[in-house]
């Protein structure tokens, strides 16, 4: 870069009478790096803190709706009365129905998810989540077994991954997901939560 | 190593030449200061352009929501306030240096042979930049952004033609949803890439002319690189403090009350650097000519200046006129923004000068109480949000519309503001008071003597134990502040209050202070509930309606209770209680209250027909609460856990009842149920109800609403659990035990 027997369109000769002729000038050139880094990075890192903020939000319910427990125990969402499941009998499909949030809208009572629901005993019941553990679509049941539509995985009513379906492999790498649940006065409670799909180990979404 | 690479880099780009040539490019005279504009206005708009694409990310066109996400950007994203306020105020740094930039390149005379090409574009440059400082303004969809930008384009519609046009800026005949996806189209599509492209075209026209400057013995030429370059650097570093220091210093870009189409704002202005063009306008003898030909006419000659600067003294009319042009605007800004601020202070010998003043100190009294009504609104809708979240239909027909602490004052304004005044005493500054009627002036602009009766009384209080210790004050119920500008100036109760309520000893005004807390205690306000309660416990407000009756004789005219009879006096039971309020309101002249000797009080509801009415029931309603002060209270304090488990069974119960849609959920929608004093008022009550439609509204908030059965009108969250609920009972039609 020191050498300039090119000059540039517009001057058809160099600084002639330079005392400044294309000699390094320290002082000026870090000056001017270090400013020319400072304006071009304010406004960038301006934008990245908030394009990051998914990464930190919490979201908290308006104090209107806010939960007795906020911010400490995990929420239990109510999904039906344990009468209305027969014991023994299919698996119910019902809607998680709670709080939802989507950026700055906030709707009380919104269909979150789905969860299937058996009646094993009097005070028995299995809980998983629908979503199918291999690629996040939803498994249906028949009554007789869980299937994922997607890629053909299958899982026993007890919510485990059958090996083989017909022949194939089954492609999702974790029984289905079970969910967190109790039973108070009569209702069935749900922890509901989504967890990542595709991996053996059954980690929630935060 | 790095020189391999570079070598590398070179052999298949070339790219030092061009380096090269940008850096070393020649300075006669040497790097300058006054250089540096060009430099800073590309820096602008790089960081108009890095920041717009973020905010970008976050920002959501469309009626509903535009106001909402740049809410959500401004109050609840990490660092969107800032980010927000970068672009806001970078914005207007591009505006201020595009005329330095002009006069720079003027006074230099570089706008001549063979530059002319690139001084257009450059007007051209100025115009883009304009527009998007016009679009960008409406994106937030605030009450400011709305007004302005609906102002500017009511404008395009003069010029012959002129309606196409905006029709197709506005995207059909009416603001709404396609306004905003087609400013915002232009604003980050259309006129960026435009921009971009002449802004190309400009900068290498430039480097093909060179800056127009002369070498001179004391000031040797320099390079580019690296004086200028450090200079232009400097000056970006400058603009780019002065712009962030004002960010922090506002806590990033104003924001407003979202856009109200129906509503009327007073404190409508254009950004202020439009200003000039705002207050041209009113000094133009046509719309037409104010808006179109002198702006017109001014860029026209800003366009033919390099033709013109090749005649003799052109040059010199050249830089004559843009100085005009710029002071012109500049004047004109500085008039607008004094006008605006107009005190009463000081007020000119009578005459025409006297009537100006007051009519200035009107407008800008308006203005004012618009700008801080706005704040206001804002604030409360702030809490609301805290309180609420907002819908899904947006927060002005999920929050606004129906909050009556926003409402209020609007219908107040528009109904009652033409006799009545809402003025909070000194001591609270931060209520926005209404002022009632102003005194008419005669030709010299001095009051005039009313022979009749105007104005009515302020109504700041109504009700609580200060309103009413004030009407029974022989000093103040004549004054203007209660009856003083009605007939019942010299009515019965006033003479009363004179002649009885004077000289009274202490015991008597120990009774008459009873018969205070007796009578407001009638009204049952939420923030008097308290106090009300305790001096019952003690007594004193049985004692003060005895007083009433034996001391004071107050019901030779009035009733209360089992006590006097209606027809001559207002009825004082459940004086300024929210059903009192709205019958007093839809009927004045009723038996129950004036009668024949009502003043001018409009009946605003007396028919049964609602269509003949002057208010609806939901707008009596919001009046009300909000004169009684229901709702200003949210509930600071989450309900408490026992109220959460109520409404959880509640919701329960819904989601279990299945398709049984007559779920005996009391609803209790008519001004009565503010007496619910508890903070469950708000699940509730009618006029809050978030998802309620206006019919819905209507129907259920009038003051019969309590005896009503209406089923439907649920609590908000019962309604947004609606579809909800199909899906339950749906799914649960299997159910075999139905609860
Ligand atoms: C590539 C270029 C640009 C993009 C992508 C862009 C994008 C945006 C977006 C998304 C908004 C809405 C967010 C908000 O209002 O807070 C906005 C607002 C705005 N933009 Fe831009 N913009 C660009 C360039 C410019 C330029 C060059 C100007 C300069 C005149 C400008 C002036 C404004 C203004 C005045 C607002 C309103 C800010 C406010 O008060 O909230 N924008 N822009
Ligand atoms: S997603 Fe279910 S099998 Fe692939």
């Amino acid at each position: 870069m020191s050498d300039h027997s090119e000059n540039s369109a517009a001057s058809a000769s160099g600084p002639t009478t330079g005392s400044n002729t294309p000699r390094r000038n320290f002082v000026f050139e870090g000056a001017t790096a270090v400013i020319g880094l400072i304006v071009g990075v304010v406004p960038f890192a301006a934008g990245l803190v908030s394009f990051l903020d998914p990464l930190f939000r919490k979201n908290k319910t308006p104090g209107k709706h806010a939960k007795a427990g906020e911010g400490g125990k995990t929420e239990m969402v109510r999904i039906c009365s344990l009468e209305a499941l027969t014991t023994n009998g299919p698996p119910q499909r019902f809607p998680v129905i709670t709080d939802q949030f989507d950026a700055w809208n906030f709707t009380p009572q919104q269909p979150i998810g789905s969860v299937y629901l058996q009646r094993i005993s009097d005070s028995e019941v299995l809980v998983f989540n629908t979503t199918c553990p291999h690629a996040g679509c939803s498994v249906s049941c028949d009554g007789q077994a869980y299937h994922c539509p997607c890629h053909n995985s299958s899982f026993e009513l007890n919510g485990s991954k059958r090996e083989s379906e017909s022949g194939r492999e089954n492609p999702s790498p974790r029984s289905l997901d079970t969910l967190e649940h109790t039973i108070e006065s009569g209702d069935v409670l749900v922890h509901y939560q989504n967890f990542y799909p595709g991996r053996e180990e059954k980690k929630p979404k935060a | 190593m790095i020189k391999a690479f570079e070598q590398w880099l070179d052999d298949r780009t070339g790219y030092r030449k061009s380096v090269d040539e940008a850096l070393f490019e020649n300075i006669p005279g040497g790097s300058r200061w006054v250089y540096v504009t060009g430099s800073m206005l590309v820096f602008a708009f790089v960081t108009q352009a890095i920041t717009g694409i973020f905010l970008w990310m976050f920002y959501s066109a469309g009626s509903q929501n535009a106001w909402e996400s740049v809410y959500w950007i401004q109050n609840k994203m990490q660092g969107g306030w800032f980010l927000r306020g970068v672009h806001h105020y970078m914005a207007q740094g591009m505006v201020v240096l595009l005329p330095l930039h002009m006069v720079q390149v003027i006074f230099a005379k570089a706008y001549v042979k063979p530059r002319e090409i690139n001084y257009w574009l450059g007007l051209v440059l100025l115009q883009l930049t304009l527009a998007l400082g016009l679009t960008g303004y409406l994106l937030p969809w605030d009450q400011k952004g709305y007004w302005a930008t609906k102002v500017a384009t009511e404008l395009m519609s003069l010029p012959p033609g002129g309606e196409y046009i905006q029709k197709l800026v506005v995207g059909g005949g009416e603001y709404g949803h396609y306004t905003l996806t087609r400013f915002f189209a232009m604003h980050a599509g259309v006129l960026p890439i435009l921009l971009i492209g002449v802004l190309a075209l400009h900068v290498a026209m430039f480097r093909r002319h060179g800056i127009t400057a002369h070498s001179s013995a004391d000031r040797p030429d320099e390079y580019f690189w690296p004086k200028q370059v450090f200079k232009d650097a400097a000056a970006c570093l400058v603009l780019l403090i002065a712009v962030v220091i004002i960010v922090v210093r506002n806590h990033g870009a104003e924001l407003g009350p979202p856009a109200e189409p129906t509503e009327a704002y007073g404190a409508a202005r254009p950004e202020w650097y439009y200003l000039f063009l705002f207050q041209l306008l009113k000094h133009s003898p046509s719309e037409f000519i104010g808006a179109i030909v002198i702006p017109g006419v001014a860029m026209g000659f800003l366009f033919l200046m390099p033709l013109i600067a090749k005649v003799q003294y052109g040059h010199i009319v050249n830089v004559v006129t843009i100085i005009t042009l710029l002071v012109g605007a500049g004047y004109l800004t500085v008039e607008a923004l004094s006008h605006d601020s107009y005190t009463r202070d000081g007020e000119p010998a009578a005459g025409p000068a006297r009537i100006l003043h007051h009519e200035r100190a009107n407008a800008a009294e308006d203005f004012q109480r618009a700008k801080r009504t706005a704040d206001q609104e804002y604030v409360r809708l702030k809490e609301l949000i805290e309180f609420r979240g907002i819908p899904r239909d947006g927060a002005r027909a999920g929050l606004v519309y129906n909050d009556p602490e926003i409402q209020g004052p609007r219908i107040f304004t528009r109904n009652c503001a033409s006799c009545h005044s809402y003025q909070a005493p000194p001591d609270q500054p931060d209520i926005v008071s209404i002022p009632g009627r102003r005194p008419d002036r005669d030709e010299q602009g001095n009051v005039k003597e009313n022979e009749e009766p105007g104005g009515a009384p302020n109504l700041f209080g109504f009700g609580s134990r200060d309103w009413i210790r004030g009407l029974l004050d022989k000093e103040k119920i004549q004054h203007p502040e209660f009856f003083g500008d009605t007939v019942h100036k010299e009515g019965e109760m006033a003479s009363f209050v004179q002649d009885s309520l004077s000289d009274l000893d202490a015991e008597q005004k120990a009774k008459l202070e009873q018969v205070i807390k007796a009578l407001s205690a009638e009204a049952q306000l939420v923030r008097q509930a308290d106090d009300d309660a305790a001096d019952d416990d003690a007594g004193d407000l049985a004692a003060g309606r005895t007083a009433m009756a034996e001391e004071f004789g107050c019901f030779d005219c009035h009733k209360l209770r089992d006590e006097g009879d209606l027809g001559s006096a207002p009825d004082l039971t459940g004086y300024g209680s929210a059903e009192w309020l709205y019958q007093f309101i839809a009927n004045a002249g009723h038996e129950r209250f004036y009668g024949d000797n009502n003043d001018r009080m409009p009946a605003f509801a007396a028919s049964e027909d609602p269509s003949q009415n002057l208010l609806s029931q939901r707008e009596i309603t919001l009046l009300v609460r909000w004169l009684r002060g229901d709702d200003k209270d949210l509930g600071a304090t989450p309900p408490t856990t026992a109220a959460v488990a109520q409404e959880n069974a509640d919701t329960a119960k819904q989601s279990d009842a299945s398709s049984d849609t007559s779920s005996e959920t009391e609803t209790d929608t008519g001004p009565d149920a503010s007496s619910d004093t508890s903070s469950e008022t708000e699940t509730d009550t009618g006029p809050d109800a978030d998802s309620d439609t206006n019919t819905e509204t209507e129907t259920d908030t009038g003051p019969d609403a309590d005896s009503d059965t209406n089923s439907d009108a649920a609590s908000d969250t019962e309604t947004d659990a609606e579809d909800a609920n199909t899906t339950a009972a749906s799914e649960q039609d299997t159910d075999p035990t139905p609860p």
